[in-house]
């Protein structure tokens, strides 16, 4: 592969305030191919407006500025609806936290499937479904079948997630984003889906993008980890060297989780710097 | 030995009628001392909330004898109104369980009036600032305040009536990690300076094993073991249901 999957420089994300314009993505640049990343960061980083500047769905006012926005040689800053219609969904997916909001609820889980292959040209009825039911059975579902034909209030949370991924993968995506993929779900499912992202990322040889305020969670799971703060990055991350952070930032956030040395006893809390949020 | 704070026996709990009568807790034993703090964990769907709330006396559709702060429940009937001042609950969605058309002020006066309490004022500018808000927040609104704020005043609001039980449904699981250790200090905290007994239900194994020295495991509807938070840590489990759940959880710390 020549161009690398993902080439951002300079991305900000600005919206219009009555007191003048509000950056809350500053300057995030990343490069990356067919590996797994995460970004961690608390609520309000800027990590999943990041993610929708990505996939072009920043809505107005807000507006997205970068000197370099590249997906697979393509430049993103120059697409007009139509060409980001022809990427996403076939060559970038995006999975979302709750499938309790992110499915159609009144349309079956096999048609949802279908749709981004219907949209993006397989015209066979007959090889939508088997493309369909094959997705359904990658994604780990014991009765792909019954599934098909469910609609989404039928599923529980972990049956639903799936078939969000299922969704996501029947295109055969080069790039999935998934923005707190598990935050719904109890421990055994969470394990059980980032296991079967996992798979996935690497039996396809996708680009992963895993977003969530978990840090642990992500460390195991990614290559590198960018660390957000108030809509910039602030530390870049080996993941297998997360105990090497350096951010006070990020050791804030890994000082204060409850662990076996620390039960019952105080603990450490975050003590915001503002210095953290310049440059 | 005094009184047990919590003992339920053959606890079982319905949802629901006739065909699509659902039975969410099966034969449910549990006994909690007075001053413990308690852990009930369990995947989704495991029935943990569903108890939590039969001893909240917030539920009616169960059998069994139940027994909370030396008050019987009865089933079918409401709780009385002294069983809601000795036993009081934080919710887990601290969006969902304030109303948002009234101050916090609001909140915290109209449990104290109802239950009878003299100097509501005093009592409203100590509690908050127990919870580490202040009395600057008492006339702010739910949508003024964070989530880590918000679940502040829920505490406050179940403090402020002085209960001798405290339930606790997933406190921190909507909050971000440095919140939660916030409000995990706060409710370690309380729990040292008041004479309380806490019973947490999370999925969370090292929330649970943080704050609690005993945990039930349940699993679909049943509790499937009992063991201490020591144990626990130690990984000295038996049933292959919390062999499954520390694994997925010893990825996570």
């Amino acid at each position: 592969m020549s161009a690398p999957l993902l080439d951002v420089a300079g991305l900000s994300v600005v919206f219009p305030t009555p007191l003048g314009p509000l950056a809350v993505v500053r300057d995030f640049a990343l490069g990356m191919g067919r590996e797994k990343i995460g970004i961690v960061g608390e609520s309000g980083s800027g990590k999943s407006m990041t993610a929708r500047a990505l996939m072009g769905l920043v809505r107005p006012p807000g507006r997205v500025e970068a000197r370099r926005l590249r997906f697979a040689g393509i430049d993103l800053g120059a697409l007009d609806a139509r060409g980001w219609r022809a990427l996403r969904g076939r060559r970038m997916g995006m999975i979302l936290q709750d499938p309790k909001f992110s499915l159609n609820p009144v349309m079956r889980i096999g048609r949802q499937i279908e749709e981004p292959l219907l949209l993006h040209g397989t015209t066979s009825r007959a090889e939508r479904r088997e493309r369909a039911l094959g997705v359904l059975e990658a994604v780990g579902i014991d009765d792909p079948r019954r599934v098909y034909d469910a609609f989404p209030h039928e599923l529980s949370g972990g049956m639903g997630q799936r078939a969000m991924i299922a969704i996501m993968l029947v295109a055969s995506p080069d790039l999935l984003i998934a923005d707190e993929p598990t935050s719904a779900l109890d421990v055994i499912l969470r394990e059980q889906v980032l296991r079967l992202i996992e798979d996935l990322q690497a039996s396809r040889g996708l680009g992963l993008i895993l977003i969530s305020h978990d840090l642990p969670m992500v460390a195991r799971f990614c290559d590198r980890i960018l660390v957000m703060y108030r809509g910039r990055v602030v530390e870049t991350l080996d993941a297998r060297h997360l105990n090497d952070a350096q951010h006070p930032y990020t050791r804030g956030l890994i000082a204060c989780l409850p662990g076996p040395a620390k039960r019952g006893r105080s603990l450490p809390v975050l003590s915001r710097d503002p210095a953290w949020e310049r440059a | 030995m005094a009184e047990a704070a919590i003992r339920a026996s053959g606890l079982d709990i319905h949802y629901g009628d006739g065909a699509k009568r659902f039975h969410a807790v099966h034969g449910a034993d549990l006994e909690v001392a007075p001053g413990a703090r308690y852990g009930i964990v369990g995947g989704s769907g495991s029935g943990k909330s569903t108890l939590l709330r039969v001893l909240a006396g917030l539920s009616r559709s169960w059998t069994g004898d139940v027994r909370v702060a030396g008050m019987a429940l009865a089933a079918r009937v409401r709780a009385p109104r002294a069983f809601h001042r000795r036993v009081q609950m934080v919710f887990q969605d601290p969006y969902a369980s304030l109303n948002p058309r009234h101050t916090v002020d609001r909140m915290l006066a109209d449990g104290l009036a109802l239950h009878a309490f003299a100097d509501i004022d005093a009592r409203i500018f100590r509690v908050l600032d127990e919870v580490g808000l202040g009395g600057g927040f008492r006339f702010r609104y739910p949508h003024e305040l964070s989530g880590g704020q918000r679940q502040r005043v829920a505490i406050a609001r179940a403090i402020a009536l002085e209960p001798q039980i405290l339930l606790l449904d997933e406190p921190t699981s909507a909050l971000d990690a440095s919140i939660q250790a916030e409000v995990l200090n706060l409710l370690l905290d309380i729990a040292q300076r008041r004479i309380l007994t806490l019973v947490l239900v999370s999925h969370d194994l090292a929330v649970v094993g943080h704050v609690c020295d005993a945990v039930a495991v349940m699993q679909q509807g049943r509790i499937v073991e009992r063991l201490s938070v020591d144990d626990l840590i130690a990984h000295r489990v038996y049933h292959p249901y919390t062999q499954r759940l520390l694994a997925a959880s010893d990825g996570a710390t």
